[in-house]
């Protein structure tokens, strides 16, 4: 009876992984990790941080100004 | 973690631990010197040359790392990865499109110089398939792989391609008939 040639795919040998392969995917690891964090500190803790303290300034401004204090809605709800 | 604690954790424990953790602490390591061999091993087989595999490994690892989150645990972990390991490299190949085609030859090529000689008719032979496969679809391409090379049973090859044991015995069979049908001379 003739060999599957199929049975042959696994005759074809595999090389070893390449020996720079951890330390290539731990710096992958790595600048994933810091554009990830780049992203949350851009696009979440700097807005956040902006608007808080724009709203300080404002109101220090305002105070100065009119003598004045109005603090925002959420904090006159409470 | 300590190093024997690692060794006696399973798959599933450690992707866990590997979730609970802020970058690729011991842990993902763990995960990944468990999976590397296999990883590689589907990479280098669906994408035939090394430094295509070493991306797409690379690739995997970094998908595990960012979704780590998400495994839910409804399949073996060692499934999952394999599913993101063969995603992955059906990706690079279609990105890499028929412009490598050249590449992939001189590849194979090289791949077959480097065969062991001392059964010189069976590697010639795989070879040759390897080339009668590049016509197939990819996903028939990388199911018949996994099945004939890396020795994958049914209802892995059905978790990892999300189809029915029964579709995957189909596909495979359909598969074979195709190649039958393009390559006449060979008998399949």
């Amino acid at each position: 009876m003739q060999p599957d040639l199929f049975d042959s795919l696994a005759d074809l040998e595999v090389p070893a992984p390449p020996e720079r392969f951890d330390e290539q995917l731990h710096q992958r690891v790595n600048r994933s990790l810091t554009t990830g964090q780049m992203i949350d500190l851009f696009a979440g803790a700097l807005p956040f941080a902006a608007v808080t303290f724009g709203r300080a300034f404002v109101g220090l401004v305002t105070l100065s100004l009119t003598g004045r204090y109005e603090p925002n809605s959420r904090s006159r709800r409470r | 973690m300590p190093e024997l604690e690692v060794i006696e954790q399973t798959d599933e424990q450690l992707a866990a631990e590997a979730a609970r953790e802020g970058s690729d602490g011991p842990a993902f390591v763990a995960l990944v010197e468990r999976f590397r061999q296999r990883v590689w091993r589907i990479c280098f087989r669906l994408l035939g040359n090394e430094q295509d595999a070493s991306d797409a490994a690379q690739e995997v690892f970094l998908r595990l790392f960012t979704h780590r989150t998400k495994f839910e645990g409804r399949s073996k972990y060692g499934t999952w990865v394999h599913a993101i390991a063969v995603r992955t490299c059906l990706t690079f190949r279609r990105g890499r499109g028929r412009r490598r085609s050249h590449e992939d030859t001189v590849s194979h090529e090289r791949w077959e110089m480097e065969q062991p000689t001392q059964e010189a008719s069976r590697p010639g032979l795989a070879i040759d398939l390897m080339r009668m496969l590049e016509t197939l679809d990819e996903e028939d391409r990388a199911m018949l792989i996994l099945k004939y090379a890396e020795s994958y049973d049914y209802e892995e090859l059905s978790e990892i391609f999300g189809l029915s044991v029964s579709a995957c015995k189909m596909r495979l069979l359909r598969a074979r008939e195709k190649l039958q049908q393009r390559f006449p001379e060979h008998t399949l």
